[in-house]
């Protein structure tokens, strides 16, 4: 089957779009958790909270690109506002307090929408510019999910610039490096973090937007995701943007080939690529220079 | 020794409870309700509550000078809490009748217990084979459908009037694999031919392409798929962005494109063919009175469940109606649900030996309505016994 070359194009577009969509989420996971050292396992919930919100800012506006512009920066004001009342409290107690917080928030968020919302799973339109599919290498493929593609591409390399080329990306990278040097270089790496924090909700947001259409908005979006975002993150190793792009691609592939390579097997196929890379390389594949000191 | 007058005192109370039935007649004829109001099956269990809820209502109430009284507890679809719950209704309530249950685990825990109290149960929902199979029990009734009688159906169906090749999409789970199972008795033995299967792990599968990519490849006439609630929403969609449904379509229960996943559906619904034991359009009488009731006390249509509730409740009333209100002797009562028999809004009802209610199937399609989707019934299975084999009663 694999020696079929459109079945097998469209099978790579399909891995590369679920791959974007864990890249929006893992980035901001990643970072975070290299900059802080905080586990942020509320990043799924900004994500459905947003998809909630893009449900109805295009019911009430009619328009999709509307909620595309406006709920992501909706989800990056209520996640930083989540952080600085109730997050950061726990900053300082250790992996298990930010568990069992973050956790709760999850719990909260589900149950906040469940009320709002109803037990009903919501739809939200593909916009009319991206119905229907386009040929792509002689295959049709939808353009909705094209359009997936290409918003993480275009993520991918803007950050690539801020990060690696800019001086905003270069405090960002010495906070994560070694905060208490940067600290004592006189970065206010507070301000920093509150920066990266509302970028890392912000995209987490463009995501829910972005897979509304396709995956649909229901409470629970968020944990069937939240598991691979984790293990992206793991695998590429934290704080590095070249980590989670890595780790996206390899979830993403692995995860769509074992499907359909090893249909009994998927979600093994996907602890196995995460088991490997722990085995070889304990901090990540990509992590940022601190971790790989460590390890 | 104190303990012995314990026994004694509760052996008198015991008694006290058991009076004869004349003097019950009039006492309120205490049915118990058990339904998920909290839980993933919230929404199923509100909708069967209201139907239940109806029925009372069209009988004015009450039955022979008895007040029908339902005495609702929250299985919150969990066995062990439902069985705790059935525990009480009958242990403090005094019920002499329950049904309700919209999980299949919870009917297996609570039916045996109910039978052993000789308390008649009349299932609303719970769908698996078994309960009317080799599980089938004296005092276990079931008025909503079992896996096999829905699905076997359009599988005898399509090998007859639907492309003779098919691909087989299922969610991972029990109910689902029970109702493939019974679709491949139905389509095999017509002669239809399945080109290959697949089943997405539940709950974990957020992207479908690569399994309609994989399915496509297997050139298949058409594809039969049972996924439910998100499930359904996210993989009709799926399905129609890739442009799959003119050439290849898609074939599978109702829970694919459900009344209330309309909403969120929107045209991607369209062309969906599916077999169904209700959908509002059907027009004869007694679905066109009972739509415009239901519509007047709610304000909304009546879907599957809502009816699925209305009929379980329905049976319970037309046998005690039938006794005149007499409902203490149990064996009795049994044999009095066994000889209902009505024209009810899924069309006529009535008992199977096994206890399976006998009733149209409906093979229905989505078609657009004004500007938005409903069904049009274009054949019918009438009275369809249950197919499930394998229940020796008693």
């Amino acid at each position: 089957m694999l020696s079929d070359p459109t079945f097998l194009i469209e099978q790579i577009l399909n891995s590369l779009q679920f791959s974007m969509l864990l890249f929006l989420l893992a980035i901001g996971l990643s970072v975070v958790f290299g900059m802080m050292d905080y586990l942020n396992l509320s990043h799924g919930t900004i994500y459905m909270l947003s998809a909630y919100l893009a449900y109805s800012i295009a019911g009430i506006s009619g328009s999709y690109w509307l909620a595309l512009l406006c709920a992501p920066v909706a989800a990056a004001l209520i996640g930083v506002s989540l952080y600085y009342l109730l997050l950061q409290r726990v900053t300082q107690h250790g992996h298990l307090a930010q568990v069992l917080l973050t956790v709760g928030v999850i719990y909260f968020g589900t149950e906040m929408l469940r009320i709002l919302y109803g037990d009903l799973p919501k739809g939200v339109p593909v916009p009319a510019a991206l119905e229907g599919v386009a040929r792509v290498l002689g295959v049709a493929y939808p353009k909705y999910r094209l359009f997936i593609i290409s918003v993480g591409l275009v993520t991918m390399g803007v950050l690539y610039v801020v990060l690696e080329r800019t001086r905003l990306g270069a405090l960002v990278r010495a906070g994560v490096d070694d905060r208490v040097t940067a600290e004592t270089m006189g970065i206010d790496i507070a301000k920093v973090f509150a920066g990266v924090f509302a970028i890392g909700a912000y995209l987490a947001g463009l995501a829910g937007v972005i897979a509304a259409p396709v995956f649909g908005v229901y409470t629970g979006m968020d944990v069937s995701v939240i598991i691979l975002v984790l293990i992206v993150v793991v695998i590429g190793g934290l704080g590095s943007l070249a980590g989670a792009i890595v780790g996206s691609f390899l979830i993403g592939f692995a995860d769509t080939f074992g499907k359909i390579l090893l249909p009994e097997f998927a979600m093994v196929m996907i602890y196995l690529v995460m088991a490997l890379a722990l085995v070889f390389r304990p901090s990540g594949l990509m992590p940022a220079r601190r971790f790989m000191a460590q390890g | 020794m104190r303990i012995g007058i314990i026994a004694i005192a509760f052996s008198v109370a015991l008694g006290a409870s058991a009076a004869p039935a004349a003097a019950q007649n009039k006492d309120p004829l205490k049915i118990g309700v058990l339904m998920p109001t909290t839980g993933v099956f919230a929404v199923l269990g509100e909708r069967q509550l209201k139907g239940m809820r109806f029925a009372v209502q069209e009988f004015g109430g009450s039955i022979a000078g008895r007040k029908i009284e339902l005495l609702h507890e929250d299985t919150e679809g969990n066995p062990s809490v439902g069985l705790q719950k059935a525990r009480k209704l009958v242990g403090s309530d005094k019920i002499e009748i329950a049904t309700g249950i919209i999980n299949s685990a919870v009917a297996l825990a609570v039916g045996p217990y109910l039978s052993g109290q000789k308390i008649p149960l009349v299932l609303s929902n719970a769908s698996t084979d078994t309960l009317t199979g080799d599980k089938c029990d004296r005092y276990v009734f079931r008025a909503s459908y079992s896996s096999a009688q829905i699905t076997k159906p359009i599988g005898i169906w399509m090998a007859k009037n639907a492309p003779k090749s098919i691909y087989l999409l299922a969610s991972d789970y029990v109910a689902p694999r029970e109702y493939i199972a019974a679709f491949k008795e139905g389509f095999l033995a017509g002669g239809g031919t399945i080109v290959g299967e697949a089943y997405p792990p539940f709950a974990k599968t957020q992207d479908y392409g690569p399994y309609l990519a994989q399915a496509k490849a297997t050139n298949p006439g058409a594809i039969f798929s049972v996924f439910f609630a998100a499930e359904a929403l996210t993989f009709v969609k799926q399905y129609e962005s890739f442009g799959l449904k003119k050439d290849i379509p898609l074939y599978g229960p109702i829970g694919l494109t459900p009344p209330v996943l309309r909403a969120a559906q929107g045209a991607s619904a369209l062309d969906v063919v599916s077999p169904s034991n209700y959908v509002a359009e059907l027009s004869h009488k007694e679905n066109v009175d009972f739509r415009a009731a239901y519509m007047k006390a709610y304000g909304e249509e009546p879907e599957e469940f809502a009816v699925m509730g209305y009929d379980s409740m329905r049976f319970i009333l037309e046998a005690v109606k039938a006794r005149n209100g007499e409902t203490a002797d149990r064996p009795g009562m049994v044999s009095a649900i066994e000889k209902v028999s009505y024209v009810g809004p899924r069309g006529p009802m009535k008992m199977a030996a096994n206890h399976q209610a006998t009733q149209n199937v409906y093979i229905v399609k989505t078609v657009k309505k004004g500007d938005s989707v409903g069904f049009d019934v274009i054949d019918t299975f009438a009275n369809y016994e249950d197919p499930v084999q394998g229940c020796k009663m008693q």
